[in-house]
């Protein structure tokens, strides 16, 4: 296998070369009990391996996890390994081949997260493992050049730089609105920060002031159209926009045996999340078409993909701002406006810490402003995460609807109502 | 003992041991002209007698064996073959499920960070694997 050195940053979804390792004899375990100092007996000795119910003493965790470096050096010789950390999930005994595979889930110019499996003959993997890369100096250079290039080369298709960008955000003070803020900052963004509570709202623009960002915050409620065309105006006059998210929003729902959303919280709830991205978005679409720039970023969610029997009205309000962005991105296109509507699964944020169900492939709220300023970034109309269940929902949104409300049912899931009260 | 029940240790001094290094790496799969230190070469310093002893100690007391559940380095700088740094490790106890954190800092002898190191030990009671080899 040889290593590549490559003009380019790897593709996001791209797969590692697979490398088998193994299989390993007591003599090799032993080379490296020795090495590592790791004598615990379970790898070292058959009798007391059987004795727990092993066929074989198992492999050391940490000679499988270390194993993945090689593969990870044989696949590109222009990164650097910046991070590397594993669950080991199962023993791998003594004795069986070992297959590492991989495959790239984020990558940018800086940095590159890279998940890995090392399987044996068991149906889970041994071990489920991630990696943090880093292309050195003289690597990033080169892919800035060949950027720069195939952005001179292809104006249709160019990028959308996030460095040193105006973005305005609602729904700043946390979870995902401050997760974006963060990582603008780090992209050394000028930021227009929104939000209601004044002292939270300040904590998360004293966290991006220390990233070195030029930060303004602006105290004010979604759903007060003057206010917020005040705020918006008063964030244009200090410099144009370039990124505007329309993220603000709220959950509410039905606890286990309720059949009625409290009303005052249903229309809360649309009020947030469907007439809060109306006035966050309106005032700012005349000066952005007017320079001719600049991407709309509103914040949806999986839950406005197919109705679900937990949180009609949350539902509701997301499926409308889907449809609302979607209408929109064809009217702002001929002015050179970009409008994106991104698609949530689980985030960790205190919205979803609240909710009791089964939330697969649930992700930190860092690796969500993570994705989605990339996908910002490649300028994609629709940015959704995670993958597996977006196309999950938009499969079963073809199949018989009572067969599909039947089987959501089987799921238990308790949202609480928002505490929101709806504005006279 | 700090005051939230974390045992931490005195800074021990390190090195990247150039033979051992080479040696590990030879056990991990790295090919004969690597002449660096692994990525996953600290975990040699976790097994010295002061952090073993107390790890050995920690389960006695809890009748039960530690089992590796998981394992992360995180690095500011490349680990540099015989090098000397400053290893500073403390131990936190979880009760549900029963674990032991084992946290791992490490400095150049000028005091920046190198590295982040964790280690995730469950904690299985004796019994319960008396009771699951009968099973």
């Amino acid at each position: 296998m040889s290593a590549k050195c490559q003009a380019t940053p790897p593709a996001v979804g791209e797969r590692l070369p697979a490398m088998e390792i193994g299989p390993f004899d007591a003599e090799a375990l032993r080379r490296y009990a020795e090495v590592s100092g790791d004598d615990n007996p379970l790898h070292l000795d058959d009798a007391l391996a059987a004795s727990i119910g092993f066929s074989a003493p198992p492999v050391h965790g940490m000679k499988l996890l270390a194993a993945f470096e090689p593969m990870l050096r044989a696949w590109r010789v222009d990164l650097e390994l910046l991070g590397l950390g594993g669950t080991f999930v199962q023993p791998a005994p003594r004795g069986e081949k070992l297959v590492l595979t991989g495959r790239v889930l984020r990558s940018t110019q800086e940095s590159v997260f890279v998940r890995l499996y090392a399987h044996g003959s068991a149906r889970a993997p041994a071990i489920i493992a991630e990696a943090t890369l880093r292309p050195s100096n003289a690597t990033q250079a080169k892919w800035r050049a060949v950027r720069v290039k195939k952005t001179r080369r292809s104006p249709s298709t160019r990028r959308f730089n996030l460095s040193g960008k105006h973005v305005l955000i609602t729904g700043a003070s946390s979870g995902i609105g401050r997760a974006l803020a963060l990582r603008h900052a780090q992209d050394g963004a000028r930021l227009s920060l929104f939000g209601r509570d004044e002292a939270r709202l300040e904590a998360s623009a004293k966290a991006c002031r220390d990233k070195g960002a030029d930060v303004a915050s602006f105290v004010v409620d979604v759903q007060d159209r003057a206010g917020m065309a005040k705020a918006v105006a008063d964030a244009v006059a200090l410099a144009p926009l370039d990124i505007v998210y329309a993220n603000a929003g709220v959950a509410t729902g039905l606890s286990t045996g309720q059949i009625l959303e409290d009303p005052e919280a249903v229309r809360a709830t649309l009020a947030i999340n469907v007439i809060g991205v109306l006035n966050t978005v309106e005032p700012a679409i005349p000066a952005m078409t007017k320079r001719g720039s600049g991407a709309i970023a509103i914040v949806g969610s999986m839950a406005g993909v197919r109705g679900l029997p937990f949180s009609p009205a949350y539902c509701a309000s997301k499926a409308a701002v889907y449809s609302y962005a979607e209408s929109l991105r064809g009217v702002l296109a001929p002015h050179g406006v970009d409008v994106c509507m991104i698609v949530p699964g689980f985030v960790a944020t205190p919205m979803a810490a609240a909710t009791k169900s089964w939330q697969p492939g649930k992700i930190s709220d860092t690796e969500a402003a993570d994705i989605i300023a990339n996908g910002l970034e490649r300028r994609k109309p629709v940015i959704a995460f995670p993958l597996f269940m977006w196309c999950a929902l938009r499969f079963i949104t073809f199949l018989p609807p009572r067969w599909v409300d039947a089987v959501m049912l089987r799921f238990s899931a308790d949202v609480p109502s928002t505490k929101e009260k709806e504005a006279v | 003992m700090t005051a939230d029940g974390a045992l931490e240790f005195p800074s021990l001094r390190v090195r990247v041991d150039a033979a051992r290094a080479a040696e590990f790496a030879r056990e991990t799969g790295f090919d004969a002209s690597f002449d660096g230190a692994p990525s996953c070469y600290p975990a040699v310093w976790l097994t010295t007698p002061t952090i073993h002893g107390a790890i050995a100690r920690i389960c006695a007391q809890a009748d039960s064996v530690p089992v590796h559940e998981s394992q992360h380095f995180a690095y500011e700088m490349p680990l540099r073959v015989g090098e000397d740094y400053d290893l500073s490790v403390s131990m936190r106890r979880e009760e549900k499920p029963p674990r032991l954190v084992v946290e791992a800092l490490l400095a150049t002898l000028n005091g920046a960070p190198v590295g982040k190191f964790e280690t995730l030990l469950r904690l299985v009671p004796r019994a319960a694997l008396r009771r699951d080899a009968v099973a």
